[in-house]
C-alpha cells in the first residue's frame, strides 16, 4: 500500500477530533455523522463443465471486496472518508484493485457564497461531456478526482465551478506521467433566477457552459504502424469545452448539449488527430398518466482520459451518456450496450401511458403501457488521402483519422432494442409485469468478439407476476426467454421468490442454455438464495452459477466471467 | 469590491482557458524509408562540428597494418573526438589463416566495399571517401595531410546518437538524429554500424609477430544495408531525421567493448558528410 494513503486516516481523525477539544457541548447538537457498509465475499468452486478448473482458481478460492464510508457534518463543514479492501477483488474485477486502504477523503465548507472542497470529490459538468467523476460499487469503478474544488454563487441563479486534481486510478500514487492533471471550470446560469420578474414563470430558461483541460507530460510518442516506427507530435494540453440548454415550457422540456474535444491523440483513437465532437439532446413531455421522450445522440471520437495509453474503463474524465434502455431481467440484460467512444450516432424514443382506473382497458386498478426504441449506428466515416505510398486510409496513425457528415448514422448496426412493457395490477393480490424485447447487437463492436454470425437477433419474453398472500407474506415469479439463432441460442430462466416482510426473503432461480449449438454447454445456471434484513442493514447468501457476460451501467461495462460458488454481501448504513 | 473579484474570477479563466489547449498542425508525423523517420525534435542548440571518418583497409596478416593503424590513433587522440577511424579488415590480408591467425575479423560489408572501392593495397584508406588529389583511396603516409585538409571545415549536418542497451535481450536501441544546416542537392543515405574495440588476437608486423595485438575499432557489420539505406531525397534543413534502430549484440563481442557508429554519406558518390558515434554502454 502506498504510504499516501495511509496518512490519510490521520488527517482526517485529526480534523474530527480538533473540534471536540473547543467546544463539546454545542459540537455533539449539530454534529451528524452517517456510514455506510457494505462486503461482498464469495467462495469458488470448480466447475469443470464451465471451464473452472483447479488452475484458474489459482487457489485463490475466497474473495472479498469491500468498503465502510463515513461523512461527519457540522454546520457549514464536512468531511469524510472511505476505506476500501479487496482481499483479493472479486473474479471479473480489475486486479489492480488488490489492496486496501482509503482512496477516498474529503474536507469541505462553505463560506458566504463559497464552496470549497479539498481531497477527493465527485462533480459533473452538464452531462458529463467534458467531466464527469463516478463511482459505481458494482461495476468496479471510480475515476474521482483528487485535488480542489471551489464553488462560487455570485448571485443567486448562477453558479460557477472550478476543479483541479488527478483521478483515481486504483492504488497508483500519481507521478508525473503516470496519468494527466485534470483543471476545469462550468458556469450554470438559471435564468429565472436571475430576474426576479420570472421567478415564477412557467417557462425555465438555463444555460451552462464548460471547460475542461488536462495536461499529460510528453511532447512525443513512438508507435509502431506497419513495420515503421512512428515519432507522433504530442499534445500535452488537451482541452475540450462545451455549451448547454435547458428549457421548460408547460411540461415539455428541451435539453441539449454540445461539446468539442481539440486533438487527442491517444490509444482509444488508434493515434489520430481528429477533433472529437458530442452532442446529446433530449426532448420530453410529461403530463399526469403519460411521459414521452426522445433522446439523440451523437459522439465523434469524444474519448477523453488523463492517461492516452489506457483502453480500459478507468481514467475517464469525461462521461458519453447512454439513451439505451437499462434493462434488470436476467436475459433482457443478456446483450447490453456498452458506449463506443470512437463514434457512435444513437436515438431513442420511450412513450409510457397509464390506462387509468375503471376504463376498458385500465380494468379495476389501472394499467402502465410503456414502449421504448433505441438504435444506435457507427458514424459515418470516409477515408481520408494519406501519401502516394499509402493512398487513402480510414483511422491510420498520425493522420487527422477520417472525415465524417456529423449528423449521418453510418451503416453499421451497433444496436438496436425495442421492447414493450405491460404493468398491471389485477387485484389486491395479483400483480404482474409483461415485457417483449427485440433486440440486435453487435458482439463484435461491443464486446470485442471476432463471431462467424455477424448481429445478434434476439427475441426475448418477461412475464414477472407477484402475489401477495397477506401484508407479510408474498411470492413472486419469474418466467423468461430468449430464443435467437445466433451465439449461445436459445435461454430460458425461471425464478420463485418468497419474501416474509419486511425481514426474509429466500428465492430460487436457473437459467438454461437449452438452446446451446455445443449440447456440453447446454447448462443450467441454478442459484438459491437467501436474505435478511433488520432496520438498514442486510445480509444475504446465495449459492450457485454465474454465467459469463458483460455488466453494464450507463453505457460503461466490465466483464463477469463464468463463476460457481457461495456469494455473502452484508450491507448496512447509518 | 464585488466588480473586483469578479473580474479576478473572469480574468484568471481566461488565462486558464487560452493556456489550456496545444492543437498540433500537421505534419503530426512522417515516416520515410525503412529506419527512417522525420521529426520535429530540435536539434538547433547542438554543438555543430564537422566529424571526419577515417576507414583504415587491414589485415591480421598484413605486416604493414600495425604502423598504418597506428599512424590512425595517433591522429585521432590528436583530434579528440574530432576523427573517428574504422578499422576495415578485408581483402587478402585479412583471410583468417591458421593456428593463432585463425581469427576471422572479415564482414559483408567491408568486403564490399573493398571490391566497390577498388582497395589493393594494404593498409589503405579512406577520408569521408573523398577525392584528395584525384584519388579516393589513399596511403597511410598521405592521410594526416588529407585529414588536416577538412577537418576544419564547417559542418553540413548535425548528427547526435543515443543507445540504450539491453543486456537481456543483448540487443541496442539506437536512436539517431541528423539535420541538415542548408540545403544540398541529391540524395543522401544513413549508415549504421557496429564497431568492436580491445580484440586481443595476433597480427603479423614488420619483424615478429604480435600474439597479443590490440584490435581497435574493428567493423564488426553494418546493420542497415551496406550502404545503408536512404535518409533523404530532398534534403530539408527544417527538418530532422530521426534514424531507430534495433541492433542485436553478437554472443561473441564484448558489449562493453562495442561502439555504434552512424554515418550520411551522398548516395551517387559515397562521399561521408558526417560521422557519428557512442558507446553501446555508456562509460
Amino acid at each position: 500500500m502506498k504510504k499516501i494513503y495511509t496518512l490519510f486516516p490521520g488527517i482526517f481523525l485529526l480534523l474530527w477530533i480538533c473540534p471536540f477539544l473547543s467546544n463539546a457541548q454545542d459540537i455533539l447538537k449539530s454534529s451528524q455523522i452517517s456510514g455506510s457498509f457494505e462486503a461482498d465475499a464469495q467462495y469458488y468452486m470448480k466447475d469443470t463443465k464451465m471451464g473452472i478448473t483447479d488452475s484458474s482458481l489459482n487457489g485463490q478460492l475466497a474473495r472479498m471486496n469491500g468498503f465502510t464510508e463515513i461523512n461527519y457534518s457540522l454546520k457549514n463543514f464536512s468531511a469524510g472518508m472511505r476505506f476500501e479492501a479487496y482481499l483479493p477483488p472479486l473474479v471479473g474485477y480489475d486486479v489492480r484493485f488488490q489492496g486496501y486502504g482509503v482512496p477516498y477523503w474529503f474536507v469541505n465548507y462553505k463560506i458566504d457564497k463559497f464552496e470549497i472542497t479539498a481531497g477527493n470529490f465527485y462533480e459533473q459538468f452538464g452531462n458529463g461531456l467534458t467531466l464527469r467523476t463516478w463511482q459505481d460499487w458494482t461495476l468496479g469503478y471510480d475515476n474521482s478526482l483528487r485535488g480542489l474544488r471551489i464553488k462560487f454563487t455570485p448571485v443567486q441563479g448562477i453558479t460557477i465551478k472550478g476543479v483541479w486534481g488527478v483521478q483515481r486510478n486504483f492504488w497508483e500514487s500519481y507521478t508525473t506521467g503516470n496519468r494527466g492533471i485534470v483543471k476545469g471550470g462550468d458556469i450554470d446560469i438559471f435564468i429565472n433566477d436571475l430576474f426576479p420578474k420570472l421567478k415564477d414563470a412557467r417557462t425555465k430558461l438555463s444555460f451552462g457552459g464548460s471547460f475542461v483541460s488536462d495536461y499529460q507530460s510528453g511532447k512525443t510518442t513512438d508507435i509502431l504502424v506497419d513495420t515503421l516506427i512512428y515519432t507522433l507530435k504530442l499534445p500535452e494540453n488537451v482541452a475540450t469545452y462545451s455549451g448547454r440548454v435547458n428549457l421548460n415550457v408547460s411540461g415539455v422540456n428541451f435539453y441539449s448539449e454540445y461539446a468539442h474535444k481539440i486533438n487527442d491523440p491517444s490509444s482509444i483513437n488508434n493515434f489520430i488527430y481528429k477533433a472529437g465532437d458530442g452532442l446529446f439532446s433530449t426532448l420530453s413531455y410529461s403530463q399526469k398518466g403519460l411521459g414521452v421522450i426522445g433522446a439523440l445522440k451523437i459522439m465523434d471520437n469524444m474519448s477523453f482520459k488523463s492517461n492516452r495509453l489506457v483502453t480500459d474503463n478507468q481514467l475517464s474524465i469525461n462521461y458519453l451518456p447512454d439513451i439505451t434502455k437499462q434493462h434488470t431481467y436476467a436475459l433482457a440484460a443478456m446483450y447490453p450496450y456498452g458506449t463506443q467512444p470512437a463514434g457512435e450516432f444513437a436515438y431513442s424514443g420511450t412513450v409510457t401511458y397509464t390506462f387509468k382506473r375503471n376504463t376498458p382497458v385500465g380494468g379495476k386498478s389501472g394499467l402502465t403501457f410503456a414502449v421504448n426504441f433505441s438504435k444506435v449506428n457507427a458514424l459515418s466515416k470516409d477515408s481520408i488521402y494519406v501519401s502516394s505510398i499509402n493512398g487513402n486510409a480510414l483511422g491510420r496513425p498520425g493522420t487527422i483519422g477520417y472525415t465524417t457528415n456529423f449528423f449521418t448514422p453510418g451503416r453499421q448496426v451497433y444496436y438496436q432494442d425495442f421492447n414493450i412493457e405491460i404493468d398491471k395490477k389485477f387485484s389486491k393480490r395479483w400483480k404482474g409485469i409483461f415485457t417483449y424485447l427485440s433486440q440486435v447487437y453487435n458482439m463484435e463492436v461491443i464486446q470485442g468478439h471476432a463471431t462467424d454470425y455477424g448481429l445478434i437477433h434476439s427475441n426475448i419474453g418477461v412475464a414477472d407476476l407477484t402475489y401477495n398472500i397477506n401484508y407479510v407474506y408474498s411470492v413472486r415469479a419469474e418466467l423468461q426467454g430468449l430464443w435467437t439463432l445466433q451465439d449461445k441460442g436459445n435461454w430460458g430462466a425461471a425464478l420463485i421468490e418468497f419474501t416474509i416482510a419486511p425481514k426474509w426473503f429466500f428465492s430460487v432461480q436457473d437459467q438454461w442454455n437449452y438452446g446451446n449449438p455445443d449440447v456440453s454447454q447446454q447448462l443450467h445456471y441454478y442459484l438459491v438464495s437467501a436474505g435478511y434484513t433488520y432496520n438498514t442493514s442486510r445480509i444475504s447468501l446465495s449459492y450457485g452459477r454465474q454465467r459469463a457476460g458483460i455488466l453494464c451501467v450507463g453505457g460503461v461495462c466490465r466483464y463477469v466471467p463464468a463463476a460457481s460458488g457461495l456469494t455473502l454481501t452484508v450491507n448496512s448504513s447509518f | 469590491m464585488r466588480t473586483f473579484r469578479t473580474f479576478l474570477i473572469i480574468a484568471s479563466l481566461s488565462v486558464f482557458l487560452f493556456t489550456s489547449c496545444d492543437k498540433i498542425q500537421a505534419p503530426y508525423a512522417l515516416a520515410k524509408h525503412g529506419n527512417i523517420v522525420d521529426t520535429l525534435i530540435d536539434l538547433d542548440t547542438a554543438i555543430q562540428v564537422k566529424r571526419v571518418l577515417l576507414e583504415d583497409y587491414t589485415g591480421h596478416t598484413c605486416q604493414n597494418c600495425p604502423a598504418a593503424a597506428a599512424i590512425a590513433h595517433n591522429q585521432e587522440a590528436i583530434y579528440n573526438g574530432k576523427l573517428i577511424v574504422l578499422a576495415v579488415h578485408a581483402g587478402y590480408y585479412a583471410i583468417p589463416g591458421t593456428g593463432e591467425f585463425a581469427i576471422d575479423l572479415r564482414t559483408a560489408a567491408g568486403e564490399q566495399w573493398n571490391t566497390d572501392f577498388q582497395i589493393i593495397a594494404y593498409p589503405s584508406g579512406m577520408v569521408d571517401r573523398e577525392q584528395f588529389n584525384g584519388k579516393q583511396v589513399l596511403g597511410s603516409a598521405e592521410w594526416v595531410t588529407d585529414i588536416a585538409s577538412i577537418i576544419n571545415q564547417p559542418s553540413s549536418m548535425i548528427m547526435i546518437m543515443n543507445n540504450n542497451y539491453d543486456s537481456t535481450s543483448r540487443t541496442v536501441k539506437s536512436y539517431v538524429y541528423s539535420k541538415f544546416n542548408q540545403t544540398l542537392p541529391g540524395t543522401y543515405n544513413i549508415t549504421v554500424c557496429v564497431t568492436e574495440d580491445n580484440i586481443i588476437s595476433a597480427q603479423d608486423s614488420s619483424n615478429t609477430i604480435i600474439h597479443d595485438y590490440n584490435f581497435r575499432d574493428v567493423l564488426r557489420g553494418t546493420v542497415n544495408g551496406i550502404y545503408g539505406e536512404v535518409l533523404t531525397t530532398s534534403v530539408d534543413p527544417s527538418l530532422t531525421y530521426l534514424g531507430k534502430f534495433s541492433i542485436s549484440i553478437n554472443s561473441t563481442w564484448v558489449a562493453k567493448n562495442c561502439w555504434i557508429l552512424a554515418f550520411v554519406s551522398k548516395s551517387d558518390t559515397k562521399e561521408i558528410i558526417q560521422v557519428v558515434r557512442q558507446r553501446v554502454i555508456a562509460q
